[in-house]
């Protein structure tokens, strides 16, 4: 091998430990509520949202709460410093993202998933 | 009976495309006319079969045939024509559907040039392939099916029509989606040809010429993908109100890989041709970069490929904000299966070829602009290349053992600070370099101009633009020093010969467009404010002021939409900025959809963003479930509880009520509170009270009826309550000279248009097939190679 190859094979191998030791870094692996509250660190917790418990948007701190539990059953109040998302009402799943201060689930991202927007799984007759 | 012509129109297309793929692939192992005419009527009647399918599946929207699942899932009878066609790639299927057609009608350019360059055979064979492929998803997956078929455990009768469709998501339904897939989709096929001509070139042992032949199809490639993914990005700016153009989503960074990979190959392919040699189409010696060309044009079309994986087969379902859910496991592997293909045999097919290849050396000098486009190639696989890596990393996880996971945003604009500083940095001094060799002298003259004048439109920027942060104004200088140089080549390229400028202009778009991504991302500012009706705040020195509401699209009895006029005021200038928020029968207005108000400005926009929208004021009510109990607002000394519904006098009188249990110190006793079933309450006085009560509204829940709910108001007479008034909460945000961002992209668009066109006079003048005797003019005269190649 000359050089030359040597060169940037060792270049190509540095950006990869570069590209995924930035990337572990940033990750925020899947998790329940329970180990989120543990770790303390960056998280993403999938769930659906506990509708008895409401969700309201308070407009003053611009802060949208809602309670969401997780696969589990494992249950924690959600704070989100936007408005409500789209689709909240009818979305099937929700994925936060975000770290457990005091408690509290502080989201820096909330995903609500409606695949019945794209796709139907059954039809009403009626309609 | 419209949809079993489809039907038959894919598997008829289907069938003639592998007829026509096999006859070429015979055509190149033994040339005969036969073959090549069977196959070329194979690839006709494959064209007409697909345009065919198309235009039947338009009908059957454009007609509302709700009996197809597609049409009834994609669209409604209240659907305004130009979203009908819209619902025609709205879908799955139909996009598709999409893609296949406009990589079949490309095809007819590509059979035509193909044949004009003498590599039909080589090329169409690869090319059949690929839309054999693509017709194979839709016979899978056929939007022909009827609802019938699609809902098997339902028991519909055979011929049952729903009466009407469910339409198109109301955010989606704008200019934006009549415009921006038709083009991303034009450039996902229009990747293809490069791709078809890189394993042509294997099959045929050309190594050299297919460079000239293919650089102007990844030029247009380049340029359609680029303007069609900026068309998402300001989609989601101007409609979405995500606030951003971009958010490293994944459906956003995996069109944006395929497309760094093939910017990549257009460099490097210029690498190729101008170290190599052809002359009247044939190949006298051969450049550098030969394997690397052949890679990266086999990686740009998996790119799509992956993309497309990605984004249809759910497998990031739970980390994008776009939502396509699981299409079935078989057009899962479908999907993964052609992926697999096209990438492996790409390779192998290199792999072949490997020891045919491996006798180029390319001797590059260090100060020659060659080594240093070589360089920026290498820096844009690298930005590809981390976006790869971030995107992938919620399915290579689990892969390796280890959690499901997924990448923060901040990972790529770190990663992307450094890249975009290389990327305009290693532009710009490529730019100031000469081909084949630059003499020290000769580069401090061009960088004794231009680093000066970059330096004081940084301290000008940085004084006047506040752009003061560190790593920031280091990207600034480069974004500059890019600016200059290349506007200074471009200036003199387009009064001499404009196509010459096509490198310079796009490269002064990129530029445009850092200088845009700079100011946006680290200088936007956001202010959160909530406005009732006659208030006034200051923001941004704005006298900002909510004057009132317009409802919009009346005719439309599916949605409730207003727009909220916002007065800005200013210096004694005023202007309106209209935010929208709409309720829509697409999700039984159960919430509101919200749209931004904007304010176009070459120096920056002000973007209004609604949240939410409330009344303030007015009486008082509480919302209660079956059985709960609150203290009258205005005397807690009375106590309400909600027993339950009466509905015994909603079919006959269309009143709903809600039974109240009233317990006061002294006495409790049942009253019944009505509303009609419109929606339209009064107030009645509670006996022996000076308070009112009615029943406001009755939040039905769909799912458990027992846990619907009765909202009560309550007025006093003794406690008056202010005056009821709407409040409007909005995020109110200045974004610095976003223009540039779109403007940028736009110019770089021109660019690669220019380019495109002097590498297609280029081609015809090496082929020397062109009505023109001239070859066209090298852009630097000293260049001999150049002069050689007449």
């Amino acid at each position: 091998m000359k050089p030359k190859y040597i060169a940037g094979l060792a270049v190509g191998i540095g950006l990869v430990i570069v590209a995924v030791l930035f990337a572990v870094n940033k990750q925020q692996v899947y998790v329940l509520f329970a180990t989120a509250n543990e770790s303390g660190g960056q998280v993403q917790v999938r769930g659906d949202w506990v509708k008895e418990k409401g969700a309201e948007y308070d407009a003053d701190n611009n802060l949208f709460r809602f309670t969401l539990r997780d696969e589990a059953g494992g249950e924690m109040e959600v704070h989100y410093h936007d408005a409500k998302p789209n689709n909240f009402e009818l979305a099937e799943e929700i994925v936060v993202g975000g770290k457990v201060e005091n408690g509290v689930f502080m989201a820096s991202s909330v995903l609500t998933k409606c695949p019945s927007k794209y796709e139907a799984e059954s039809i009403d007759v009626n309609s | 009976m419209a949809g079993h012509i489809g039907s038959f129109l894919l598997a008829l297309g289907f069938s003639a495309g592998i007829l026509s793929g096999v006859n070429y692939l015979r055509a190149i192992r033994k040339p005969s006319e036969t073959s090549l005419n069977i196959a070329r009527s194979g690839f006709y009647v494959m064209v007409f079969a697909v345009m065919f399918a198309c235009a039947i599946l338009m009908y059957l929207i454009l007609n509302h045939r709700f009996e197809y699942h597609y049409v009834w899932a994609h669209s409604s009878m209240s659907l305004a024509r130009p979203f009908l066609v819209a619902a025609f790639y709205s879908g799955q299927e139909g996009s598709f559907i999409l893609w296949t057609l406009l990589t079949t009608l490309i095809g007819v350019f590509v059979l035509g040039y193909a044949q004009r360059y003498r590599y039909e055979a080589e090329a169409m064979s690869v090319y059949m392939f690929v839309i054999v492929l693509l017709l194979l998803i839709l016979v899978v997956d056929s939007p022909f099916d009827t609802v019938f078929a699609a809902f098997p455990d339902q028991m519909l009768p055979a011929d049952f029509v729903p009466k009407d469709g469910r339409g198109l998501n109301p955010q989606l339904e704008n200019l934006w989606i009549t415009i921006h897939p038709p083009i991303l989709f034009t450039g996902f096929a229009a990747m293809t040809v490069p791709f078809v001509f890189a394993i042509a070139g294997l099959i045929r042992r050309d190594y050299q010429r297919w460079i000239t032949v293919a650089l102007p199809w990844t030029l247009f490639a380049s340029m359609v993908l680029g303007f069609g993914i900026m068309l998402g990005g300001w989609w989601a700016y101007e409609t979405l109100g995500w606030g951003g153009y971009w958010a490293w989503d994944p459906v956003e960074n995996s069109s944006l890989i395929p497309w760094l990979i093939c910017v990549a190959l257009v460099h490097t392919m210029i690498v190729q041709k101008r170290t190599g040699v052809v002359q009247r189409g044939v190949t006298k010696k051969i450049g550098g970069l030969v394997r690397t060309n052949f890679v990266l044009a086999v990686c740009a079309f998996s790119g799509i490929l992956y993309s497309t994986f990605l984004t249809r087969s759910g497998v990031l379902d739970d980390t994008s904000v776009h939502s396509f859910v699981t299409p079935g496991n078989f057009v899962y592997a479908v999907l993964l299966i052609i992926l697999l293909t096209f990438f492996l045999a790409g390779l192998s097919a290199l792999i072949f070829r490997w020891k045919d290849l491996s006798s180029q050396t390319l001797e590059l000098k260090l100060m020659s602009r060659e080594n240093w486009l070589g360089i920026g190639s290498a820096i844009l696989l690298a930005s590809a290349f981390v976006i790869l890596v971030g995107t992938s990393w919620p399915i290579l996880m689990p892969l390796i053992g280890k959690p499901k996971a997924k990448i923060d945003m901040s990972f790529y604009n770190n990663t992307h600070i450094w890249i975009g500083l290389a990327i305009v940095i290693i532009n710009a001094l490529s730019i100031s370099l000469k081909w084949k060799n630059t003499s020290a002298t000769e580069l401090k003259k061009s960088l004794m101009l231009t680093v000066p004048i970059a330096l004081v439109a940084t301290l000008l920027v940085a004084v006047f633009g506040g752009v003061t942060d560190p790593i920031f104004t280091l990207l600034m200088f480069g974004a500059l020093f890019a600016l200059t140089i290349n506007t200074i080549e471009a200036v003199r390229y387009l009064r001499a010969n404009w196509r010459m400028a096509g490198a310079y202009v796009a490269h002064a778009g990129v530029a445009f467009l850092v200088v845009g991504v700079i100011f946006t991302s680290r200088y936007s500012v956001t202010e959160h404010v909530q406005l009732s009706e006659g208030d006034t705040k200051e923001v941004f020195g704005y006298q900002t002021s909510f004057v009132g509401r317009d409802t919009i699209e009346r005719e439309k009895l599916d949605r409730e939409k207003f727009e909220f006029k916002i007065k800005l005021e200013k210096d004694g200038s005023e202007q309106i900025v209209r935010p929208v928020i709409f309720w829509s029968d697409f999700n039984q207005r159960q919430q509101a959809f919200l749209e931004p108000g904007i304010v176009y400005n070459v120096t920056g926009d002000i973007y209004i963003s609604p949240k939410s929208l409330e009344g303030i004021g007015g009486d008082p009510t509480v919302v209660l479930t079956k059985g709960e109990k609150t203290p009258v607002p205005q005397d807690s000394a009375i106590e309400v509880r909600f027993e339950k519904f009466d509905m015994s006098r909603a079919a006959s009188e269309q009143l709903q009520g809600a039974v109240l249990e009233i317990t006061r110190p002294d006495t409790s006793y049942y009253y019944t509170a009505y509303r009609q079933v419109d929606g339209r309450y009064g107030m009645n006085r509670l006996p022996g009270s000076d308070i009112s009560v009615g029943f406001a509204e009755l939040q039905a829940d769909p799912e458990d009826l027992a846990r619907s709910k009765a909202r009560i108001r309550f007025a006093s007479e003794r406690v008056p309550s202010p005056p009821e008034k709407q409040a409007i909460t909005l995020d109110v945000s200045v974004k610095p000279f976003i223009s540039f961002v779109w403007g940028g992209v736009i110019i770089m668009v021109v660019g690669f248009f220019f380019s495109m066109l002097r590498r297609r006079k280029e081609l015809e003048a090496v082929e020397n097939l062109g009505t023109e005797a001239k070859p066209v003019v090298a852009d630097q005269p000293e260049s001999k190679e150049r002069d050689s190649v007449s």
